[in-house]
Parts: C-alpha cells; structure tokens; sequence
C-alpha cells in the first residue's frame, strides 16, 4: 500500500512537472502545475505529514494555482513553440544536477541520512499548535511570521494604492 | 510552563519588543494623523529606536550567551551587531525625514516598515536556528522591497523595487534549497550542529570529497547564493547598481549599510562554529576568498566609470562586501599551522606588524575583523550616503558631473564627504584604515597571501574613483558649478548629522582602542 501510494503521487509529481515545462500553451501548464502539487501533497501524506500535506492542497494548489491562472488571463496570449535547439540549454541544466543528485541517491546519501522507522503516523496538527505556543519551541518564529504579513500587507497596499492627482 | 521563564526570556528580547512596538505605534500614529504629516510619524519612530538604542547599550555589557526561547543567542556578538542595526536604523530615519522627496502626505507608513524591517535584522544576528533565521531574513527583504518602491511617481523606484524582488525571490529560493539540504545532512535546525556537519563533511581526503561532501557542498554553494545575494557579493550583484539608483536614497542608504551589516552578522553566526580547534572547511574558504577577490575587483573596476553618485556608491558597496568576504574567508580557513601546504608562520606576520607595532593586536580571529569592519563601514557609508541626500535636496543633481564646484558652495558637508571617502579608501586617520589593517591580520596569517595582495591593489583602484568625486566637489571651479541651491533643503540638520558621524571616523580612527577591545571580546 505504501509503495504503491509513493509511486502514484511520485508518478503524479513527475508527469506534471514535466507537462508544465513542455506544454505549449501557459494555461496548459499551469493546469499541469495542478497534478504536480497534488501529487506532492501526496507525497507529504505518505510521509505522515498530514498538516503539510493539507496546506500543500489548500495554498498551492488552492491558492497560488488560481493566481498563476489569473496572471495568465490577464496577460497576452501566445503559444511557446518548442525547437530542438531551444530545448538543448535548459536541459542540459536540468540534466546535470540531476545526475548528480541521482548519483549522490545512490552512493552517498544512505550513509549519511539514516532511515528511522517512524512507526505508525500520528497526526501532526496538535504537536504543531503547541509548538507554536511553547516558550521552547517555535514560538518567536510564530510571532515574528505575524510581522512579516503586516509589513507585507501594509507595503503591498501602499504600492496599490492608487496615485493621488495633486 | 512558568511565568517566570517566559518573563526572564522577555527581557533578553526587549530590544526586538521595542522596536516592534515603535513600528505599531507608527501605523497608529500616521491612522491618527489621516496619513497628513508624515513628519510626525517619523519622529515617533526616531524616538522609538532611540529609546532601543540606549536599551542595547545598557544591555551589552549584561549578555551572557545564555539562550532564550530555545533559538535566541543573548550573546555580546548577537548585541555588538544589533547596535550597528539600531544605530544605523536611527540615522536612516533620520536622514528619511529630512530627505526632500518624502516630504508629501501620505508616506507615513514607510517608517512603520523600515522598523519591521530592522526588527528582522536584529533576529538575523541573534538566532542560531536556521528556522528563524530563514523567516527573519525574509521580514527584511520583504519590507525592503516595498521600501525600495515607495517613491511612486518616480519609474526608476519602482523598477528597482521590482528588480528587487524577482532577483530576491529566486536567490530566497535557492537558498531554501540549500538549507532544506543541510537540515537532511546535520539533522537539526541548530547553526552549531549545521556548522559541524559542514566541517565534517567538507573535508578534503585523500580521494577527494566524498559523496556527501559533495552534496554538502552543494548545498553550501546554494546558501552562499543567498547570502551573497543579501550583502550584492559578485556574482549575485547585478541588482544592486540599478536598484541602488532607483530606490529613494534613504532607503539605498538602509540596503547599503543596514541590510548589508546585518546579513554579514548572520554569515558570521552561519560560518562562525566552522572552526574548531585549528581546523576549518578548506574548501568552503578557497570558494569564499574567490567570491571576495571578484566583488573587489568587479566593484571597485565597475565604480571607475559610475557617472552617478548613487551607482559609484552601490559599485564601491559591492567592493566593501569584497572586502568583508575576505575577512570571512580567513574565519573558516583552517589555521596555517593545521594545514601544513599552507606557507604561512607566525614570524611573517610579526614582521609586517612590528612596522605598525601599536596596531598589532595579535590573534585578532577573521569573524572579529569582520564586526570591526561592520562598525567602519557603518559610520563612513552612512556618512557618504548623508552628503549625497545633502547635495541632492539643496542642488537636485546626483551626478558626479552635477557636483562639480559645489565643494565651495557648501564647504562642511562636502568636506566631510572627502573624509567619509578618504576613510572608504582606508587612508589613516579614519576608520577605514584601521579596519582595513585588523581585516589583513587574519587573512595573512591563515596563508591567504594572494588575498591579502588584492585587497590592498584594490584599495589601490578604489583611490581613483572616491578621488574623481572628491575632486570635482573641490578642484572645479566654482564659477562652473551649474546647480544653484533651492530652499527648504534641510541643509543644516543633515550637515550636523554628517558632521557627527565624520567626528566618529576620526575619533575612531585615532582613539580605537575602546571599539578593538569590544570587537576582540567578541566570540567569533
């Protein structure tokens, strides 16, 4: 079951992320970017993240998608048409570190990151609310991330805000 | 869970609680005001970091290096560096309000952000979790990009605020990367424990880097983009010209020199557990010292031709984090004696010190260079920065050819402006020679000889273009000076804030003694 889950969402992941760099047209793409991200928050769920898994869902694929889709609206259409030579770059880039990240899978990442056998997942929710509000734990980050989306919020308005005539 | 702790944890932080109190109260003072008069609210917020100031400074002698709220280092390095924050935040509010294009309604909310954005900078250089340093450094950058746009009728603000942002959200990305990376390899958000992973791994053998060292290493070079995006190092700084010019020159000044200092505070929290009892990642200080050979260079060559004052000071800015890298280099390199390829002994170092005896103060470690170097750059860039707004509010012109003869028109401020750049150059008697001088210590004595050459030749190169700026100020004449000067310039407030910094270079380029000892108490 665990293996099959873990191909499924990895299969999701890989398809999608490959339609969004092939697909011609920028709204194909973004709606590729949909499997991708759900095939990720399965992968989350797999690992027993259910939280991450649930806000991978909720913002990404709820949130940032709709966004990408509304950018893409709004902007000029046009269809990317895909050459040989223009593919030959970017995939060299993209080939390279992946090799070596294959390779380091292979060789060199079992010695140094050990598997632990979690035993069955507990949800992750509760341990995450307390964390939040222990003196120990993640408490300051918790309150810092509220400035951080005030500074962000005042300064996006500011920058919307329409110009007074004067 | 008891009060008491959390109570004691508070007091370690009130620094922080302050200065977001200050950024509230500044939102709720421009609400009060219906975004009229802006000047209020900024006065609000000088007073605010004022009052942090003077807490930082009744508190640095108190830290302990105790850690508070399992994350929060109260350290003297982690108060040394809020200091520089505190202080360069006050003078860079100072400077907003007497800058003459915010002096319209509606911009009260710049000064509510820009104390976020000090807030995110003091966490920066005080955590040594790799959580709360990644959310931290994103409070400065996202408040620095609605800072860097909040000249809106201006089109050059708002491109530099959107360079800004597209190049900082892909550097914030790869460095992500990097520290997901590093999280996997040392298995703990610590900065310690990351910092012996990084030793272990990146550690040269006999048949090279092994597997995980590689990956570690990749992972490093990724955090390096990160950071050497924040402080505009080669080759992550082709933003910093073009948004140094466009964005309102208080806030250059506020990239410049706080959000530069503050992101050289956390490299040294990142880097500083690196070495170890002689030891040191090799590899990592070879890939740094070239890093800090290139900003020099390409800062100080691409200044050379800057018609701009803005731009020569964004390309000197470059060089100065060249500068400050090197310094960083010779913290991680493993010590001379430890690496035996390395040249380098003790009776070499001894003999160019005894020439300048007074100033050789032995041992002085690469990370407590770098904190001189900081407090340096602080005052003499700060400065710099000050005449620039000085000479554009009284005359409207940022432009080297603009500034011809003016020298005479406004003799204080533009004097003071030669020795600000006299200082950025590293000629005695100011700061800026000083700290050269400590920063070339640990370089040499940790072998990186060649370092230590391009260094001193690209201070050398940098003569030429801060000399070019000081001498069409003053040997122009003055009859060809083309500006006339406009009123309401606030001509005399920025003239004594540039004034006391100047008495700062001199005084401790002269009487350093009390600022070396802080520094070499520090332990990084």
């Amino acid at each position: 079951m665990e293996s099959f889950s873990f191909w499924f969402f990895g299969g999701c992941t890989l398809i999608g992320s490959l339609l969004v760099a092939l697909c011609p047209k920028l709204v194909h793409s973004a709606f590729s970017l949909v499997l991708a991200l759900i095939g990720v928050a399965g992968l989350y769920w797999g690992l027993g993240a259910d939280f991450l898994g649930g806000v991978q869902l909720l913002v990404y694929v709820g949130g940032i998608t709709i966004l990408f889709i509304y950018g893409i609206m709004l902007t000029p259409k046009g269809a990317t048409k895909w050459s040989l030579g223009s593919l030959l770059f970017p995939g060299v880039i993209a080939v390279v570190p992946l090799c070596v990240m294959l390779h380091l899978a292979w060789k060199g990442l079992e010695s140094v990151i050990k598997p632990v056998d979690a035993g069955v997942p507990q949800p992750t929710v509760d341990a995450i609310g307390r964390g939040f509000l222990n003196r120990e734990e993640y408490l300051i980050p918790f309150e810092l991330a509220s400035l951080v989306l005030l500074a962000a919020l005042v300064g996006s308005v500011y920058l919307a805000r329409r110009k007074k005539e004067s | 869970m008891n009060l008491q702790d959390y109570l004691h944890d508070l007091s370690r932080i009130w620094p922080e609680i302050l200065l977001s109190v200050t950024a509230l109260l500044a939102l709720v003072c421009d609400l009060l005001q219906r975004g009229k008069d802006p000047r209020v609210t900024g006065w609000v917020t000088a007073i605010g970091v004022l009052f942090t100031l003077g807490w930082i400074c009744r508190d640095v002698g108190l830290a302990d290096g105790s850690l508070v709220f399992g994350m929060i280092v109260h350290d003297r390095f982690a108060m040394f560096f809020k200091l520089l924050i505190c202080a360069g935040t006050l003078v860079v509010t100072l400077l907003s309000l007497f800058f003459r294009g915010f002096q319209r309604d509606g911009i009260g909310e710049y000064y509510s952000i820009l104390a976020i954005a000090a807030v995110g900078a003091m966490f920066m250089v005080s955590t040594n979790n790799l959580l709360l340093l990644f959310l931290a450094l994103e409070t400065l950058s996202i408040s620095s990009y609605a800072l860097a746009g909040f000249l809106k009728r201006d089109a050059r603000s708002s491109e530099a605020a959107l360079k800004y942002l597209v190049f900082g959200v892909l550097a914030s990305g790869a460095m992500l990367y990097g520290f997901s990376l590093l999280y996997g390899y040392a298995g703990s958000l610590d900065l310690r424990e990351i910092a012996a992973a990084i030793r272990t791994h990146l550690h040269v053998g006999e048949h090279g880097l092994s597997p995980a060292g590689i990956g570690c290493g990749i992972a490093v070079v990724l955090c390096l983009a990160g950071f050497g995006y924040k402080v505009a190092a080669f080759p992550f700084h082709f933003w910093s010209p073009d948004v140094y010019e466009g964005a309102p020159t208080p806030v250059t000044t506020f990239l410049a020199v706080v959000s530069k200092i503050a992101s050289v505070g956390m490299i040294l929290r990142f880097f500083g557990g690196i070495p170890h009892d002689g030891e040191g990642a090799a590899p990592l200080a070879a890939v740094i010292a070239a890093l800090a050979a290139c900003s020099m260079t390409f800062g100080n060559l691409g200044a050379l031709m800057q018609q701009n004052a803005k731009r020569l000071l964004a390309y000197s800015s470059i060089a100065h984090s060249g500068y400050l890298l090197a310094g960083v280099a010779a913290l991680v390199a493993p010590s001379a004696a430890a690496g035996l390829a390395h040249g380098a002994t003790a009776g070499e170092a001894h003999g160019a010190a005894t020439g300048l005896a007074h100033l050789a103060v032995g041992g002085i470690t690469g990370g407590q260079a770098v904190a001189f170097y900081a407090a340096a750059y602080l005052l003499m860039n700060l400065g710099a920065f000050g005449v620039v707004i000085y000479l554009s509010n009284r005359f409207g012109t940022e432009s080297i050819d603009g500034f011809a003869g003016l020298g005479w028109k406004a003799p204080v401020a533009c004097g003071t402006l030669v020795l600000f750049l006299l200082s950025l150059t590293g000629i005695p008697p100011t700061v800026g020679f000083v700290g050269k001088w400590y920063l070339l210590q640990p370089i040499w004595s940790k072998g990186m000889h060649w370092l230590a050459v391009v260094l001193v030749l690209n201070s050398v190169i940098s003569l030429f273009y801060y000399f070019r700026l000081a001498r069409s100020l003053f040997l122009v004449d003055a009859s060809k000076a083309l500006a006339s000067p406009r009123k309401h310039a606030f001509g005399t407030e920025l003239t004594v804030v540039a004034v006391t910094l100047a008495v700062g270079v001199v005084w401790f380029g002269i009487k350093f003694e009390w600022l070396s000892d802080l520094v070499l108490s520090l332990r990084v």
